[in-house]
């Protein structure tokens, strides 16, 4: 039984990761060593974090770490851990369609449904080896730890990385009632997603709203350090079981060093293993079932409900762009995608001009402003370009049907960059608006850092198009479904960073020279680059489609 | 955005945030003019309450002793905004030299650890010009 659940597992994991390291010893000591390299550097960062915090007084008067600080991370490491883990078990266990053959594999049905926690107990293991583990030792190295909460620690990792697992696995079946019911109403996946959209962006900005006008961050270092450590102790009180167990790892401030186990051990036991044995039993009696009519559904005969429209026929200058802006929002996952390029810019223009409009800056420092705010934003948006540098090759053994298709290649070519050109400058437009607000910022400045940036953006995703057009990658990725390393994502990447960074000094070097000049010549020089980019697409598109 | 890029992009934008702070501000006059006008001990330790001594002299409290007994030291400075460190001291103790009831460590945060049961005096006094102090006399039983 053991043997074929064995089996089973490594069947998964190798679809899932790429084990191909184990065949070959030397590559087996490399991701060994990459994995061990992994986990001190993580371990490295969380000592540097605690240390610091204990150096500057951060969380304590005294410059002790409290032990409600490390529940604050592990309630975070854990609400996360549970979010993938149901979002994950709810598409492993009844939407994949390996369960059908998996099924029909001379092993015991249950094996199979078994097979599919051990697949993400060993996920969580992985992810906390990295996460959990490293901070716990961290902070043992840090607090001066008895020897034997070491050992502890391993027992508390492998009990803990059960939790989220158990979690998901029992949520997973009210999740899945959630998600077929939402799945097949578009109108609701519209609505949900706008709300949930909108109250994440009203809630940055209001707690952006909320900085104070003036940071002064040394001279209030003791009031910050105060209110943080009452907040961290008010939130440990919210999430009084995660704080037991997290006690239950560590012990506490002081008891970490010296006895370590305390009451909080039993009880913290208590409830990490009596929800483990009440979800899994919730589980067994309740997912189980649903897993087995899900795996073995007849999908020969599946209907999807599908209401035909009328063709509508349009003309061929409009209809390419019309058909890339229904691919563009043709599922949830692409709208989220195009929501979250929409907000990310302004959120991070926002909150960073705030932060600079709370600072008491000199000249200078006005000027360094206004070139990290061009930086930060050019940053943003050239780098989310950078996946257009395989904007055809995705298309994999489709691609060579754009040259026999009957309109003019160009015409087609470009509408696949229309849906992103008209996130740059919505999300530019945005960004500049919030900006202008909290900086001080004259109207012509604000036009014109706009249309830089805009400009910029553009000129960037035509380059990086211009690269998939020249240097096509469409044969790995019609044989292999993806390319991890893409050379044309690669140079991509790095012409974002360069021209990001020349624009941002470019601005920062002339800016004594009135800032309102400056930003009129970064627009200028924007709007050359962004025609010499469009020149040479073109220009390149009639070369490479030209008949032979 | 591939993960690189995305730590690289918050790396730069964190860091702007600094360069500002550190180089673009107006020189500001240091305020030494706060200083510690109290210091205030925790309500309870080991569940026990602080009690005020009857003299007005400092705090005492009584707990009980067990093996590895450990006590974390917290304070908080009044105003909490004052610039000075509080440091912690013993300013006595029952037991010898070489047996004493109680150690203090001051690694990461001060720590009392009780040895046997005794008495031991903590002192706090703030490190600027007033030299503020306080006393907190601990007996474990």
């Amino acid at each position: 039984m053991i043997r074929n659940l064995k089996t089973l597992v490594m069947m998964q994991l190798k679809d899932k990761m790429d084990l191909s390291f184990v065949k070959s010893r030397r590559s087996l000591l490399f991701k060994i060593a990459a994995i061990i390299g992994q986990v001190v550097l993580s371990g490295g960062a969380f000592f540097a974090f605690f240390f610091l915090a204990s150096m500057f007084k951060l969380f304590s008067f005294s410059g002790a770490v409290p032990a409600s600080l490390v529940t604050a991370i592990f309630t975070l490491i854990f609400v996360l851990a549970i979010f993938t883990c149901t979002v994950g078990l709810t598409n492993t266990l009844y939407m994949t369609s390996d369960n059908r053959v998996l099924l029909t594999f001379p092993v015991q049905p249950n094996l199979v449904f078994l097979s599919k926690f051990v697949l993400y107990f060993i996920f969580e293991l992985k992810k906390n080896a990295l996460l959990l583990l490293p901070m716990y030792v961290a902070y043992g190295i840090v607090c001066h730890a008895v020897w034997y909460f070491y050992p502890w620690l391993i027992v508390c990792y492998v009990i803990v990385s059960l939790l989220p697992v158990a979690i998901g696995a029992a949520l997973s079946i009210p999740a899945l009632f959630v998600s077929n019911f939402v799945h097949y109403r578009k109108w609701l996946q519209a609505i949900l997603g706008v709300i949930v959209a909108g109250l994440v962006a009203w809630g940055i900005f209001t707690l952006i709203g909320l900085m104070p006008e003036n940071i002064n961050i040394a001279g209030r270092w003791g009031t910050i350090s105060l209110t943080i450590q009452n907040w961290l102790d008010t939130f440990a009180g919210w999430v009084a079981p995660l704080n037991i167990i997290n006690l239950m790892i560590m012990g506490g401030t002081a008891e970490i060093r010296s006895h370590l186990f305390t009451m909080n051990t039993v009880w913290g036991l208590l409830i990490t293993l009596g929800t483990i044995a009440v979800c899994t039993t919730a589980t067994y009696l309740l997912a189980r079932p649903l897993f087995f009519k899900m795996a073995s559904r007849q999908f020969e005969f599946e209907q999807s409900k599908k209401t035909v429209q009328s063709n509508k026929v349009r003309s061929n200058k409009v209809a390419p762009f019309v058909y890339e802006l229904k691919r563009s929002t043709r599922s949830s996952r692409y709208v989220l995608r195009l929501v979250v390029s929409l907000l990310i810019l302004p959120i991070a223009v926002f909150f960073l001009n705030k932060t600079y409009a709370a600072m008491n800056t000199r000249l200078i420092g006005q000027y360094m402003t206004l070139a990290f705010s061009l930086l930060v934003s050019l940053l943003i948006v050239t780098s989310d370009n950078v996946r257009y540098a395989s904007v055809y090759s995705v298309d994999g053994a489709a691609r060579p049907i754009a040259k026999t298709q009957p309109v003019n290649p160009q015409l087609s070519l470009v509408s696949r960059l229309i849906p992103r050109a008209l996130v740059i400058i919505v999300s530019t437009v945005a960004a500049v608006c919030f900006w202008q607000s909290v900086s001080g910022l004259t109207v012509v400045e604000t036009f014109m850092l706009g249309l830089a940036i805009i400009f910029v953006g553009l000129a960037h995703l035509l380059w990086s198009a211009e690269m998939d057009i020249m240097r096509p990658q469409h044969e790995q990725y019609a044989t292999l479904g993806n390319v991890i390393d893409n050379r044309n994502e690669r140079n991509s990447t790095i012409i974002a960073f360069v021209i990001s960074v020349l624009f941002a000094f470019w601005l920062y070097f002339i800016a004594d020279e009135g800032r309102e000049l400056a930003t009129i010549k970064v627009a200028v020089l924007a709007f050359v680059f962004l025609a010499v980019r469009t020149y040479l697409y073109f220009v390149r598109i009639r070369l490479y489609y030209a008949e032979k | 955005m591939r993960k690189a890029t995305i730590i690289v992009i918050a790396a730069i934008y964190v860091a702007s945030i600094v360069i500002v702070g550190v180089f673009g501000l107006k020189a500001l006059m240091y305020n030494e003019s706060i200083s510690v006008k109290n210091i205030i001990l925790p309500t309870t330790i080991e569940g026990k309450e602080v009690k005020p001594n009857a003299d007005g002299t400092g705090y005492t409290v009584v707990i009980a002793f067990r093996e590895d007994l450990i006590i974390p030291i917290e304070f908080v400075p009044d105003p909490v905004d004052a610039p000075a460190a509080i440091e912690v001291t013993i300013t006595y103790q029952t037991g010898t030299e070489e047996n004493p009831t109680a150690e203090l460590t001051h690694d990461i945060g001060y720590f009392l650890t009780f040895r046997k049961t005794g008495k031991v005096t903590l002192t706090f006094h703030s490190t600027d010009h007033r030299k503020f102090t306080k006393t907190l006399s601990i007996t474990a039983v």
